[in-house]
């Protein structure tokens, strides 16, 4: 059965590990960038079923980047999850033209929250 | 130099230490859970889920500084109807652990006939738990802790209290503390543990909702409230 692929991006070295263990033990095959450019390059060699991404990198904001990929056809249907600890900033209506399907909040998700949200994106 | 001047200059601050806070707050709890998931002995997992409730404090008092920044920045914020002793609760039930792991309970007060109040969902929520919080740390090992609404008719005013069974506050401390807790966080006389600040967001919360807090002195402990406006749906219901 071929793993779905998420893209991980995550500029917290602890906090992309932890998540990505948690994501490849459900059996996803996880790659991680640490900040936007990094990201690119990661889907142009490979193009991600899902992107998991924070909103604070270093550099530039996710929304420089998911503004980038929502402007080509074929990056711009993958959907997004953010995890974020600013995530009471954001409204539904907001993250829509960005491809977000999901806003899930690192000071209170649990552990498999994000497990549960990619399951819940990819299968619907 | 005005004291608006020196409340002004400090928020800023103040704020980017909460955003600063929250992310290494996060990945710790993040840790500790997944610690919590494998196997580790009975105490072991005893301090595990005692720090995971010690990193949700932190992250609420970090969430409730950058959300107190964005009321100062004029963000506005959406007013509804809602059912206080719903959503007393839902947070009895949400801090069970919490008042569990410390020896305490949490403990709403039912009324026959439900009432309304008209708030922002999340600054109310964010009151409560504080004042909570705030309970937990000044109650009595074994005692209760109690969340009670009641209405003020005349005033049209439904108050929302939560009782604790601790040292006493003295009689003019509100007063002075009222006065104060705009400027900056004031500790709390024979409270000497509390820096006022979870006061001082809870006034701020408050009258982003054209609310107020209060206290009551009691002998043994004291009930902190908000008081906010009835919903006129009050009427249909009482």
């Amino acid at each position: 059965m071929i793993k779905k692929k998420i893209l991980l991006i995550e500029d917290d070295d602890w906090m992309a590990q932890l998540q990505g263990e948690i994501l490849a033990e459900a059996g996803f095959s996880v790659r991680v960038a640490r900040h936007a450019h990094e990201a690119i390059a990661l889907i142009d060699a490979k193009m991600p079923d899902i992107i998991i991404a924070d909103v604070l990198l270093a550099g530039a904001t996710i929304f420089t980047l998911l503004n980038e990929l929502q402007s080509h056809h074929d990056t711009g249907e993958v959907p997004v999850i953010l995890c974020t600890s600013i995530a009471e900033q954001f409204t539904p209506e907001q993250l829509k033209t960005y491809g977000v399907r999901r806003v899930i909040d690192k000071a209170t998700m649990e552990s498999d929250a994000l497990t549960v949200a990619v399951k819940a994106v990819l299968g619907g | 130099m005005n004291q608006e001047g020196t409340h002004g200059e400090h928020v800023p601050a103040i704020v980017a230490a909460a955003h600063e806070l929250k992310a290494p707050l996060a990945l710790v709890r993040q840790q500790l859970l997944r610690l919590d998931s494998s196997d580790v002995s009975s105490a072991q997992q005893r301090l595990i889920q005692q720090a995971v409730m010690t990193t949700e404090r932190g992250l609420r008092l970090t969430s409730n500084l950058t959300r107190a920044a964005r009321i100062e920045e004029g963000a506005l914020f959406t007013l509804e109807p809602i059912n206080p002793e719903q959503m007393c609760r839902d947070i009895a039930t949400e801090l069970a652990p919490l008042f569990e792991a410390h020896g305490r309970t949490l403990q709403v007060h039912q009324r026959k006939h439900p009432l309304l109040l008209v708030a922002n969902r999340d600054l109310l929520r964010r009151i409560l738990l504080g004042f909570s919080d705030n309970a937990l740390h000044y109650s009595e090992p074994g005692s209760p802790v109690h969340m009670q609404i009641t209405a003020l008719k005349q005033a049209g005013v439904v108050r929302v209290g939560v009782r604790d069974y601790g040292p006493a506050l003295s009689s003019d401390l509100w007063k002075t503390l009222q006065k104060k807790m705009k400027l900056a966080p004031q500790p709390v006389h024979a409270r000497p543990e509390s820096s006022g600040l979870g006061l001082m967001l809870a006034q701020q919360f408050a009258e982003a909702m054209n609310g107020e807090i209060g206290v009551v002195r009691h002998k043994d402990g004291a009930t902190f409230y908000v008081d906010l406006q009835a919903s006129t749906q009050l009427s249909f219901l009482s």
